[in-house]
């Protein structure tokens, strides 16, 4: 990374984490010759499992939720039908199992609001996996509600797999459900909210039946040391986790009040990202002349889209400037009204 | 900051020769009310008092190329663009000669022939879908194309939103970041517009520049399947592999349904509708009637479709000769839809417009669309 980049276009939390949590990973390094210590990972799920109000028996750790996603994928998606939203993760669409799995994408169109999973239903019924992202990103729309993940666990025979990267800012999860639904399975990560995306600490909340499969097939030293140490020592004190999700939900009501105000569509989100749309095609292109980073939508979505991550105060500044440079600069766009 | 404006827009140090062709009269009809403006249409506008329209968006366009140094330009005569260049310091040459004040569709085509034997490799022309016409007749698909929108109508989509939108995909191609894909060229039926009815019909492809999605981190949404053609032939392999013994397929137009013949080894005409029994052509661009007759003689049939870009529809554009009684005679459950992802993915939804709206209401719903080889998108058609 090039200094003075404004980097908007990953969904990381803009804040790093405190120095006891920096202090725990350097610590993980002194005796890095030595494998981790299977007690020093039980720990951390048993925290974790504390953490998500789970049993221990049904949590597993992940080098960063996306390993644990397509471990989940190629373990259930043989020769099967894999259903999934669009817009979604691309490695989804790239890790279903092989040649011989049929995948399934359903759109989700504006108002973004949910997936009605009954008028679905017979698509559903003979997955072998359904994926949802929930948020989704990039629309941070929660697509599912309880109800939902009630049904679709009753229609699929196979599992459903839902990823709450972004729980800590949605406060909405289905974690709980894996005690009644045995073909649940709900991925999390440290990446978001806990600000370790560069530590790679994902975990996973199974039920019963993908539990069993999962235990025998788990690697024995997934994580690394200092990310251990350093996501135990997270835990210990979460305080300010949830002090930086209250900034980051300021600022993102603050920029999507504020760039609505310049004419651009921005849509409702649960998550530490916004999707906007303006009638730019090029607007991530025409950002980066501004050193701003957004994740550009082109290609996967009709034109126009973006999404922009929530920064610090300042960085969101530098969006909301630049925006209105650019606006202004540009006579010939006429800009979506709300 | 990692680039001021200046320095991103760098190009490659490779010299790019283009070919940039105005339109004068093109778009002068939009304020006097008149439909297009070839021939006396043009004469009527002026009369009217029409101004042109063309010279102010191709000097807006050219205004945003901030950094010429690799770039050459081959334009036409006078005011179909070298009038417009002389107010730029931009490096250019001049091709062919204009026989009369007025300019006509054949200048068009006459210098854009040329500028291809200049070895241009991008063609910007600055009109409407009359001139994206002209330009698809000497173009083809030889050269990559893009409109610089400036006419009265333009439904093909060929055009990039604005003037300044056309300068940045410019830079995109000169510094190798964009792909091509193909798009449309769609003509206008004026005497069905005349009255009140909107028939688009089908004129042809062009190559267009398309911008490749930029630093996009591992886990953003992508491209899995590779390039556009790649995909076209994931599609076709896999639609070949599936296809049903002893039924009739009727293949829409479009270069992926071209690329599904291609892999069956059989002819396709390229604007037209082509029937396919058993891997072998039993009909060639056949019209309403051909179909009918065919529907009379084989039992089991699917159509075949690909939406029109940018604007999705899948019936109704291009493609009349599937009417409301050949579509309600072959079933909805009986419509293959097959699109690249590319288009799928800039698509807000499909579109029908058969002209029978109790069939339009009945087409309506989910559909899935094959994107990829195994892989479908469910999508909505309104």
């Amino acid at each position: 990374v090039v200094i003075g980049i404004i980097r908007l276009d990953r969904n990381e939390i803009p804040y790093p984490p405190p120095e006891r949590v920096i202090e725990a990973s350097k610590k993980g390094l002194l005796d890095v010759n030595r494998y981790p210590d299977p007690e020093e990972a039980d720990q951390l799920r048993r925290m974790l499992a504390s953490y998500s109000n789970v049993e221990q028996r049904c949590l597993f750790l992940g080098s960063g939720s996306d390993s644990l996603i397509v471990q989940v994928l190629r373990l259930f998606s043989r020769r099967g039908r894999v259903v999934t939203v669009d817009p979604t993760l691309s490695f989804v669409t790239r890790e279903t199992g092989d040649r011989e799995t049929k995948l399934l994408k359903i759109r989700i169109s504006e108002p973004y609001c949910s997936l009605l999973v009954r008028s679905f239903a017979d698509e559903l019924k003979d997955a072998c996996l359904i994926f949802v992202d929930n948020p989704n990103n990039p629309t941070g729309t929660l697509l599912l509600d309880r109800g939902s993940v009630d049904e679709l666990c009753e229609i699929i025979d196979g599992v459903v797999l839902i990823d709450e990267a972004y729980y800590e800012f949605s406060r909405f999860t289905v974690a709980d459900m894996v005690e009644e639904h045995a073909n649940l399975v709900v991925v999390r990560t440290m990446s978001k909210a806990f600000g370790l995306a560069g530590l790679r600490v994902g975990y996973m909340i199974a039920g019963e039946d993908i539990a069993k499969k999962f235990s025998s097939q788990a690697l024995p030293y997934l994580i690394s040391k200092p990310s251990i140490y350093a996501a135990t020592e997270a835990l210990r004190n979460t305080a300010y986790v949830m002090e930086n999700v209250r900034s980051v939900l300021d600022e993102r009501e603050r920029v999507k009040e504020e760039a609505s105000k310049m004419g651009v569509k921005v849509y409702p989100s649960q998550a530490n990202f916004l999707l906007m749309r303006t009638h730019e095609p090029s607007l991530a292109r025409r950002l980066r002349d501004y050193g701003i980073v957004i994740a550009d939508l082109s290609g996967q979505m009709p034109p126009g889209f973006a999404r922009a991550s929530i920064g610090t105060r300042e960085e969101n500044n530098a969006l909301l400037q630049s925006l209105k440079t650019l606006f202004e600069s540009d006579e010939d766009l006429p800009h979506l009204t709300q | 900051l990692f680039s001021s404006r200046d320095e991103s827009r760098e190009v490659k140090e490779s010299l790019i020769k283009i070919g940039f062709i105005v339109n004068p009269v093109a778009g002068m009809g939009g304020c006097v009310g008149l439909k297009g403006t070839d021939g006396e249409a043009y004469r009527q506008a002026v009369e009217l008092g029409a101004e042109p329209v063309t010279p102010k968006r191709a000097r807006e366009f050219l205004s945003h190329i901030t950094d010429q140094k690799n770039l050459t330009i081959v334009t036409a005569p006078r005011d179909m663009g070298e009038s417009v260049l002389e107010a730029f310091a931009l490096d250019f040459s001049v091709v062919g000669s204009l026989s009369s004040t007025v300019t006509s569709s054949g200048d068009t085509k006459k210098i854009v022939k040329e500028m291809l034997n200049e070895d241009i490799c991008l063609l910007v022309f600055v009109g409407g879908d009359g001139t994206a016409r002209d330009v698809h007749d000497a173009v083809a698909l030889e050269k990559p194309v893009m409109g610089v929108p400036s006419g009265v109508k333009m439904f093909s989509s060929v055009f990039a939103v604005s003037a300044r939108a056309a300068a940045d995909m410019l830079y995109a191609f000169m510094k190798g970041n964009a792909e091509i894909g193909e798009a449309e060229v769609l003509d206008i039926n004026e005497e069905a517009f005349r009255h009140g009815k909107l028939d688009i019909k089908l004129y042809g492809y062009l190559k267009v520049p398309r911008a490749k999605e930029f630093m996009q981190s591992s886990k953003e949404p992508a491209h899995a399947g590779g390039s556009c053609e790649e995909n076209k032939k994931a599609i076709a392999r896999y639609m070949v592999q599936n296809m049903t013994e002893n039924t009739l397929y009727l293949l829409g137009p479009g270069t992926t349904t071209k690329a599904i013949a291609e892999e069956l080894k059989v002819r396709k005409t390229l604007l037209g509708i082509d029937a396919i029994y058993n891997g072998v052509l039993v009909g060639e661009d056949i019209n309403e009637s051909g179909i009918t007759s065919l529907l009379e003689k084989y039992s089991a049939v699917k159509i075949l479709v690909s939406p029109i870009g940018g604007q999705g529809f899948i019936f109704g554009r291009g493609n009349q000769e599937f009417s409301p009684k050949v579509l309600r005679t072959v079933g909805r459950k009986n419509i293959i839809v097959v699109a690249t992802r590319d288009k799928i993915g800039s698509l807000e939804c499909l579109r029908v417009d058969t002209g029978d709206a109790e069939l339009d209401r009945l087409l309506g719903g989910y559909i899935k669309v094959l994107v990829d080889y195994n892989e479908e998108v469910l999508l909505k058609i309104i």
